[in-house]
């Protein structure tokens, strides 16, 4: 964990102005398995992300999405390279709600999991205000569900909300982490189309309304060119980047913009090529 | 209704083979018998209930105080998993005829060995089915709640132990019958009142009648208990009955 650096000496949670950039230079990492040989799941990775802005990461299933995100939230240290990034708040593939609370207190946990000051590892720094109590943290969280329209799945409990109402009350608690850095790890890979479209949508609305540094993974090559500024297109294992697509277009965006058509075209052709190298 | 149908045919079968089968009255009275006795000696049956019910109700809040403090502390730390886990299944070998007459020794002809006895053979079942239900959390809830600056106490508090509450009501449940044994073999091996005290007594004198009402006590005690507690966990869990759906 000691080759992650943390990003400036005491940053300020609420405050998004300070520049943030998320950066990875020549990492890779493996995997130990048990009686299996390792698996190299990123090999001499680069990747920058500039403050406030949304970077998608495609790329076929298992080319390390999960373990880029993983180094750049501070869950594993690379084994080789270095990753440069400010605290990151994980919206993972499911939604991993709690079944026994409410949307309310799902969302709230962001700011009731954070340890109080006695913990000594994380009261060094940036946690050293303390937690909330929970009627502050209900208070907070309840805001921001209103501010998205879900004030009124306050007090459902997860299986009684659809899957994209429950990605969305997954988003506010990713939100209410408040980290300057957030990153989805396929946050819609398991709804359906109708609802992935409508999903995709919201979101773009959503951080206009609350703009941070995204790093996007998903396999969607269309929500990535529908929702960032960048596209970044990764190898099969092991994964690094083959292609760099700016998305220059103004949000909210069509998926029928011819734009939009030739950037994906383009995305396609890159994947494509590398599907027939590995084949050749 | 299955349950009291099947409940009949069965006390019908009983009281044909009671009636009309090889086997004295003395040996398995008639279930018309038992209701006999059920009916005769209730002030008997009762005061002795009364003290039986006490010693399983300790005796479970022993079992499962100790039982969550072991749980937790074993879930966070290997060694402590290593070194008592072992030990753990092995006092459960220990019978409790064995048992008894030590915690006579100790404790005197009072509650308190029943209250040992129910407590250890009780303990068992909430440990095992506590501890499974810590281990077996979604790894990725461990990711999230670190990524949320979740201190290893935090994340135990505020996910691990509501989702263990199933699994942990699961061993209630098994501990709460086995209980009622527990009290009456306490009781066999040295008391002077109590339903197993009552059974002991009433063999001896050949009121096996007496004896087997004794025992449809026990038995109607151990069922509310196991639906008082199957209540409560719908009351207090109503989430883990969702998925889960009890047939009844």
């Amino acid at each position: 964990m000691s080759t992650r650096l943390a990003y400036g000496a005491e940053p300020d949670l609420d405050q998004h102005d300070r520049p943030a950039a998320i950066s990875l230079a020549r990492v890779s990492k493996s995997y130990r398995r048990r009686r299996a040989p390792a698996v190299l799941a990123l090999a001499d990775f680069s990747l920058s992300v500039a403050s406030g802005e949304v970077v998608a990461v495609v790329g076929p299933s298992g080319c390390g999405k999960t373990t880029l995100l993983e180094l750049v939230c501070g869950l594993s240290a690379p084994d080789e390279g270095s990753v440069l990034a400010p605290p990151a708040a994980l919206m993972p593939q499911s939604d991993l709600l709690l079944p026994w609370c409410s949307a309310l207190d799902n969302a709230a946990l962001a700011l009731r999991a954070r340890s109080a000051g006695l913990d000594r590892r994380l009261s060094r720094g940036r946690l050293a205000g303390g937690r909330l109590s929970r009627g502050q943290a209900r208070a907070r969280a309840r805001a921001l569900l209103e501010t998205f329209e879900l004030g009124e799945f306050a007090a459902a409990r997860p299986h009684e909300l659809s899957g994209g109402m429950r990605q969305r009350v997954a988003f506010v608690r990713t939100l209410l982490a408040g980290k300057p850095v957030l990153c989805l790890d396929e946050p819609f890979g398991a709804l359906d189309a109708i609802t992935r479209q409508e999903m995709q949508d919201w979101l773009t609305g959503a951080l206009a309304r609350e703009p941070r540094t995204v790093l996007l993974v998903t396999h969607d090559v269309e929500e990535a060119i529908l929702l960032a500024d960048r596209v970044a297109i990764v190898s099969r294992r092991p994964g690094r980047v083959l292609a760099e697509l700016d998305v220059d277009t103004p949000r909210p965006r069509e998926r029928t913009d011819p734009y939009v058509a030739g950037l994906r075209h383009r995305a396609m052709e890159a994947l494509g090529r590398q599907a027939t190298e590995a084949l050749g | 209704m299955a349950a009291l149908l099947l409940a009949v045919v069965l006390l019908g079968g009983w009281e044909l083979y009671a009636d009309l089968g090889p086997v004295d009255a003395f040996v398995l009275p008639a279930p018309h018998q038992v209701a006999a006795a059920l009916a005769d000696d209730r002030s008997l049956l009762w005061s002795n209930f009364t003290v039986t019910a006490g010693e399983v109700a300790l005796g479970l809040l022993a079992a499962v105080l100790a039982s969550l403090a072991l749980a937790t502390a074993i879930h966070f730390s290997a060694l402590l998993r290593r070194a008592v886990y072992p030990l753990l299944i092995a006092s459960q070998t220990v019978p409790v005829a064995v048992m008894a007459p030590l915690l006579v020794a100790w404790l005197g002809f009072g509650i308190a060995p029943k209250l040992v006895i129910v407590a250890v053979i009780c303990f068992f079942p909430i440990v095992v089915t506590t501890l499974d239900g810590l281990a077996t959390i979604d790894p990725q809830l461990h990711k999230l709640m670190r990524t949320l600056d979740a201190s290893r106490w935090r994340t135990f508090r505020l996910v691990e132990v509501p989702s263990a509450l199933p699994a942990m009501f699961s061993g209630l449940r098994i501990a709460v019958v086995v209980a009622v044994i527990g009290a009456v073999f306490a009781e066999y091996s040295g008391s002077s009142d109590g339903l197993g005290h009552l059974i002991q007594q009433a063999l001896a004198q050949l009121q096996t009648p007496r004896a087997w009402a004794a025992v449809v006590v026990l038995a109607a005690f151990a069922v509310v208990l196991f639906a008082l507690l199957t209540l409560a966990e719908r009351r207090l869990l109503p989430w883990a009955h969702r998925t889960r759906g009890v047939a009844s």
